[in-house]
């Protein structure tokens, strides 16, 4: 975990500010990466964004004094970056590598096949839960982020962040529920 | 029973909703992140301050376009301007625009040309010797440096024309790197070259490309017969000559007549049922 004192970029001159990038990029790459691996599940593509996030800060480098929280800045530019990726890749074809990689282990391959097809589902479940609620159990699922910071980067109160987590999680619980019944219920029959 | 059936479900949808958010948690991203995005970095500062601003050409057409649309045309149209003084000044400081223009874009386009015809300019590495005279002419020469990185955290030094893992500039070709390798090469001694291999990954992957254009291409293996074809192959009539033989009547005839002497022969004909009244 980050410590609270590295969220805050000191103000300082611009030629000091340019000699940071290197150390924010050691700082936060880990961070971004996972917040674009959240929503594209692709190492791969998640490290462009990350490196694009960089570029962009790097664009804007004069400004970077004048933010105020650049950690909730830099997550807010990779996740946008990120769900712009995402627009224009097939995600289906990640979530099933990532899950077959989740899966993966030292299950038989039949057990294996089962685990990756179910957490399969339960991405797509993800996918097609609210948009609000999707982003908000996204966020909080990388747990590097605290309430107060989840609800800056959505533009959001805290309440709301709370009671988007709670909702998130129990329709997901309730859709996977509803399929899983279903399916059972065509197996039998 | 039902219930508690319900439950283990609801527990195991649980449990996986929460595997796989961990494994959003716990994913890492490959070895040597940071360097990579640092190279990535490097190289658009340098080629920043190579090209501040990008090309003049843009910002140029921008403005003659701002300046066709609006000041232009508006000036020749402003009420009161009507008369032919105005028009004749209007259209003169027009002329002189345009071929102030068209000069400009001819200079720029060579300039352009002669970036990409003009070899790199940047030193490779290709013997000791090179490369201590590599050292001083970058020395001489001043090349743009990244002041935003700490230079401990720099990437490695890289040949010429290999450009860091960006998708900035993918197309750099292999030829072009391999035609610089032999840059050292005085005439005809291509054998008395001295290729120092120079460490880090940039190498290896330059050796690997290489290897993998010149290895040798195999043709894809057969691919295995369909049962459809197989079934083909059974029926299917070389034209050999006991195939052409048995397409004659009078050969099929004898061939017949044989098989069926030989039946008999090997099943002789049943003898005769005794009847009952015969023992008597």
């Amino acid at each position: 975990m980050i410590e609270e004192l590295s969220l805050v970029l000191p103000y300082s001159r611009p030629a000091e500010t340019d000699a940071s990038l290197s150390a924010l990029v050691e700082t936060y790459s880990t961070l971004l990466f996972r917040v674009a691996h959240s929503v594209l599940r692709n190492p791969t593509e998640a490290e462009d964004v990350v490196q694009d996030a960089f570029v962009r800060v790097m664009e804007h480098r004069r400004a970077i004094p004048e933010i105020r929280d650049l950690r909730v800045w830099l997550v807010r530019i990779t996740w946008n970056l990120a769900l712009d990726r995402r627009r224009r890749i097939r995600p289906d074809q990640l979530d099933e590598d990532f899950a077959r990689t989740l899966a993966g282990g030292n299950l038989p391959a039949d057990t294996a096949l089962h685990e990756s097809r179910e957490l399969a589902r339960v991405f797509r479940e993800i996918d097609r839960l609210p948009r609000a609620e999707r982003q908000v159990l996204l966020l909080s699922a990388i747990d590097e982020l605290d309430t107060r910071e989840l609800a800056q980067v959505l533009n959001k109160s805290e309440s709301a962040i709370r009671a988007l987590i709670f909702r998130a999680r129990t329709r997901l619980r309730e859709r996977l529920e509803n399929k899983q019944a279903r399916l059972t219920k065509g197996g039998t029959a | 029973m039902n219930t508690n059936r319900s439950h283990a479900a609801s527990d195991a949808i649980d449990s996986r909703i929460d595997r796989a958010l961990a494994g959003l948690h716990d994913a890492q991203p490959r070895s040597g992140l940071n360097g990579r995005i640092l190279a990535s970095l490097q190289h658009r500062a340098t080629s920043e301050a190579t090209n501040p601003g990008g090309l003049p050409v843009h910002s140029f057409i921008v403005k003659a376009w701002s300046f066709a649309r609006g000041r232009g045309p508006r000036r020749a149209s402003l009420p009161g301007s009507g008369s032919a003084r105005g028009n004749a000044r209007g259209t003169a400081q027009l002329v002189t625009w345009a071929a102030t223009s068209a000069a400009f874009l001819a200079v720029a386009s060579l300039i352009v040309v002669h970036r990409q015809v003009a070899p790199s300019t940047k030193p490779v590495i290709l013997s000791e010797a090179s490369q201590s005279h590599r050292e001083a002419d970058s020395k001489d020469r001043e090349l743009p440096q990244v002041s935003l990185l700490r230079p401990e955290l720099a990437p490695v030094q890289v040949p010429t024309g290999h450009t860091p893992s960006t998708r900035r500039h993918p197309e750099r070709s292999v030829a072009q790197r391999r035609t610089s390798v032999f840059q050292n090469c005085s005439g005809d001694k291509t054998d008395q070259c001295e290729i120092v291999a120079v460490s880090g990954t940039a190498q290896n992957l330059d050796a690997q490309a290489l290897s993998d254009l010149h290895a040798p291409s195999h043709p894809a293996p057969p691919l295995p017969l369909t049962p459809q074809e197989k079934l083909f192959l059974r029926v299917l009539r070389y034209g050999n000559a006991t195939q052409l033989a048995e397409l004659n009547p009078l050969v099929r005839a004898q061939q017949d007549a044989d098989e069926t002497i030989a039946f008999k022969a090997f099943f002789p004909d049943p003898p005769p049922l005794k009847q009952p009244g015969d023992d008597e």
